[in-house]
Formats: structure tokens, sequence, C-alpha cells
């Protein structure tokens, strides 16, 4: 008993000296006394590059950082493990699942997070906003990095006598996130909706959603996605055009309704569904044959300012992020959505799903 | 139905009742003491298993409770590390129980495994995020790998002995060979 006794006192004897040897050999030791330091954040995506000098007598960065919480707006958790966990600086809230603040000390990647930065009299600390995909030591930029390309945009809005191109230099994916990005030389306001980016405000001009698209082009044809999912490619020519969902006959208004006979295609690919119907109606835009009809084709859907959007169709829910219903009018890609398409007697309708 | 009766892989139906019941036993163990950082039975239990059931079974009793981790914190790289870890204590205690003679040989293991749980751990991360990571992750844990080797061989040297006697003398009156 004796024995054990000893060899447990040995034990706690050895973790006195071992921590002894790790808080003078390896532990992170900071300089006492009064140093100036200077802390750079870099928040590209949101334009911010501030830089502030600090004269301060803490030890470590992170106990720096926690003074000065108000100046840098900081918003940190402290980890067990890691220590203090950045979450926010300057107003911007980091997404956790796909970004970071990268410390570089004296322009050499930190080592240790802040809470373990030791602080010396003149360093240079830089927080910089970096995608955890770039994480793993990419320094040297011959990898993962986005590609750089030239696009153009003209805006056509014709009631208004607006015609104007723009060109960009951008290494964004989408056409959504560069107009996005350049909402203020656009003069864009938008909304995200379930199908992606809509534009309701373009140079100045509010879209009338009840009557009126930007219709998009890439190269001079129709774009078959909305802007979320139009790819931007070096030297791609892109332009919106305002577009009436509808020929303005304002003085038809009083015309006898004629009975039409129409046919309406729906083909579910991945389900293997495709069915045919015949309707007799007096109705004068599809969108209100198929709300008529929404029984009969099990449908659900939603009023946009876009007019109608179909989320459920003969049983089949839509994934409204990852495809669409594509309309064909007599076997051509129709220009408009169901609220601009004009019902003529003997047409054929179809609604295919597509991936976009 | 016999007790005896063939299962799966040759187990018996006593052996899948017993691999289940234990490795409750381990995520009790840990939860009891998770107040208490990096100080547990659970590093003793599987030692203890290792030498009364073999490294076999004990092993599926790891995988059970990494398992059961899983479900309990959600899916990360340091939970999928107790497949990994764990594994190694039992495969060392497998390897070592021939030569080891007293309880000071069941502490040493303990308390080694203790102190190299942050570098096991550490190597495992460097797989997912590189070398500089795992060596800030090692180093930062320092302090606490010496607390769990300490803690390891101190519940070990007291515990072993009493848990051993009694686990065999429960074999024994229950499990039928």
């Amino acid at each position: 008993m004796n024995k054990k006794i000893l060899s447990i006192i040995g034990v706690i004897a050895a973790v006195i000296i071992l921590g002894a040897l790790y808080n003078t050999y390896l532990a992170p030791s900071g300089v006492e006394g009064e140093k100036e330091v200077s802390l750079q954040v870099i928040i590209e995506k949101e334009d911010i590059d501030e830089e502030f000098t600090f004269q301060t007598d803490h030890e470590f960065l992170g106990e720096l950082m926690e003074d000065e919480q108000e100046a840098l707006e900081l918003i940190y958790d402290e980890h067990s493990a890691l220590g203090m966990m950045i979450s926010g600086m300057l107003g911007y809230e980091v997404d956790s699942s796909s970004e970071y603040f990268h410390i570089l000390i004296n322009g050499e990647d930190a080592e240790y997070g802040a809470s373990s930065i030791a602080l010396m009299d003149g360093d240079e600390y830089v927080l910089e906003l970096r995608s955890l995909s770039d994480y793993g030591g990419n320094d040297d930029g011959e990898t993962d990095e986005a590609e750089e390309k030239e696009v153009s945009l003209r805006v056509t809005l014709d009631k208004e006598d607006i015609e104007e191109t723009f060109t960009f230099q951008t290494d964004f994916e989408f056409l959504s996130e560069l107009i996005e990005d350049e909402a203020e030389t656009l003069e864009v306001e938008y909304e995200d909706t379930e199908f992606g980016l809509s534009i309701t405000e373009i140079l100045g001009y509010e879209v009338d959603g009840s009557t009126e698209y930007l219709h998009i082009l890439v190269n001079g044809e129709d774009a078959v996605t909305g802007l979320s999912g139009i790819e931007l490619m070096d030297g791609d020519e892109y332009e919106l055009e305002l577009r009436s969902f509808a020929p303005m006959e304002d003085d038809e208004e009083g015309t006898a309704t004629d009975v039409k006979e129409v046919t309406f295609i729906v083909t579910i690919d991945t389900e293997d569904i495709a069915e045919e119907f015949t309707f007799q109606t007096e109705q004068e835009f599809v969108s209100e044959l198929v709300e008529d009809e929404a029984e009969v084709l099990e449908l659900e859907f939603e009023t946009t300012d876009f007019g109608m959007s179909i989320t459920e169709i003969l049983g089949y829910e839509m994934d409204g992020s990852g495809e669409y219903l594509h309309i064909l009018v007599n076997g051509e890609d129709s220009e408009t959505g169901l609220s601009g398409i004009e019902i003529k007697d003997g047409d054929v309708y179809e609604l295919q799903r597509r991936d976009f | 139905m016999s007790s005896n009766a063939e299962t799966f892989n040759g187990m018996k139906v006593q052996d899948l009742v017993l691999i289940s019941i234990l490795s409750a036993s381990i995520t009790a163990g840990k939860l009891a003491l998770s107040f208490l950082p990096n100080v547990e039975v659970v590093s003793l239990l599987f030692i203890l298993y290792t030498v009364t059931l073999g490294v076999k079974k004990t092993w599926l009793i790891s995988v059970i409770f990494a398992t059961t981790e899983i479900f309990l914190y959600g899916f990360s790289t340091w939970v999928l590390g107790y497949y990994v870890v764990w594994p190694i204590l039992i495969l060392a205690t497998g390897a070592l129980k021939g030569k080891v003679k007293s309880e000071y040989g069941f502490a040493m293991i303990s308390g080694i495994f203790g102190l190299s749980f942050g570098f096991f751990f550490a190597l495992f991360e460097s797989l997912f995020y590189g070398i500089a990571y795992g060596m800030a992750y090692w180093a930062r844990g320092i302090p606490l790998d010496i607390l769990h080797g300490a803690s390891n061989y101190i519940i070990a040297i007291i515990l072993i002995n009493p848990l051993l006697k009694v686990f065999k003398s429960q074999l024994k009156q229950y499990y039928i060979r």
C-alpha cells in the first residue's frame, strides 16, 4: 500500500515538474510592459480595410482585443480548447461554416489563435477574413484561386429610353453574385426568392412585377435560367431587357371571350410522369386556366411579383433551388411565365421539369 | 433457445448482450466524470475489458462507444478520432497483457496513453487540417495531456485490481465460455 501511495506522490510530483517545464519552455509567453502594436482588419467582400494602433501593456493579442472590443466591434466565443474564436468584427458576422479570420503576424501566418499570440512591441497583426476552402497553406496562390473574368452587362429599358452597357472584371461564379456586388453601380434593388435573385429596381426604374419583367439574354440568346443559375464566363455579354408579360392592347377589354381548346402536357422526367390533358376554356392567360384546373393538375402555386410560380404539380413537389418547370408553347420555348402566355385555340402547352 | 446459439460472425447471444452493456458502462463512466477535464475511467475500463474479454470483443465495445458519442455530440473530427484512438489502447493492452504482472504495469499503460492522447488526436486532426494545425492543437493541449496521464495512472493503480477481481468473478458466475 505504501508503495502505491509513493508512486501516486511520484506522479503528482512529475505533473508539477512537467507543468513547470511546459510553462518555461513551451507555453506561449508574453512580454510585460508598454508596447505599441498595429492591428489591421481586412474584410475584402465588405470593402473593409481598417488599421488600428494600440498602446498596451497586455501580454497576449486576445487580451488586447477583448479590451478593445468596442473599437473593433468584436464578437467572440471563449472556446475551451482553442481559446478565443472570433465570430465577428467591425459589424461583420462570420459564417463559421465557410469562413474565418486568418491571423498574420508581421506578414506571416500565425501558428496559434489570438489568445496565445504574445504581443511584441512594434508587431503588426492582420486579421483577414478568408474562406475555409483556402485553409491548408495555399499561400502561394497557385491553386484554388478564383479565375478573373471580363464580362459586359447591357441594361435596356425601352420605355425609359435607357440603354447602358457596363463592363466588369470579376471573379464571381454567377451573374446574380456579380449583380449583388455591383448593386450600387447598377442602382439595383433585389429580393432573394426561393428561385434565386429577383430584381425589383434597376438604374432607378422600378419594375412592375405584375405586367413586366427583365428578360435575360446571354450572348444574344434567351437565358434558360434565372440570374442565380447563369454561370459567368470570360467575354460573355449579358443583357437585361425590360419586357411586358402580355401585349398591351387595352382597347380589347370589352371584346367577347371565345371558348378555346388547348392541350396541356406535364412531364416530370425524374418521376416518370408524362400526362396529357385537354381543356376547354374561356380564360385569357395560361396561368388563369391552370388555376381553374388546379385540382385536376394536383397543383400548388404561389403568386409572386413575376406572376404564378408552381410549387407542386401532379403530386410532385418542386425543389426551388435545383430545378424548374420549363414552359414550351407549341413546341417552342416560352419567353414569359405562365401569367404572360395568352391562350389561343389549339395551342399545346408543355411543362417540363428541368435542372437549372 | 440456448444461450450458446450462434448468431452473427460466430458470436453468441450472450456476447452481443455483454458488448452492449459494457459499451453502455463506458458511456456512463465518461458522462459521470465529464465535469472534470481529462479525468476519466474510459481508459481503465477498456484496459479491464481487454484483459478479461480479449481484443476483438473490446474493439467492438469501442466501436459502439464511439458511435454513441456521435449520437450524443454530433458528427465531428474528434468523434471520428475515437474510432482510431481507443483501438490503439486496446491493441497495446492486448499485446502487453501477458507481460504485465501487476497493477503498476496497467497503470503505466493507462498513464502513457493519457499522456499521448492529445498527440494521437493531433495526428488524426492533421489528416483533415494539415500538420501546422495538428502541431498547434497538440502544443496547446500539453497541460491537459499531463493531467490526463497522471489521473489515468492514479485511477488505474487504485481501481484496476479490485475491478479485475469483481469482473472476473462475475464472468465466472454468469458467462458461459
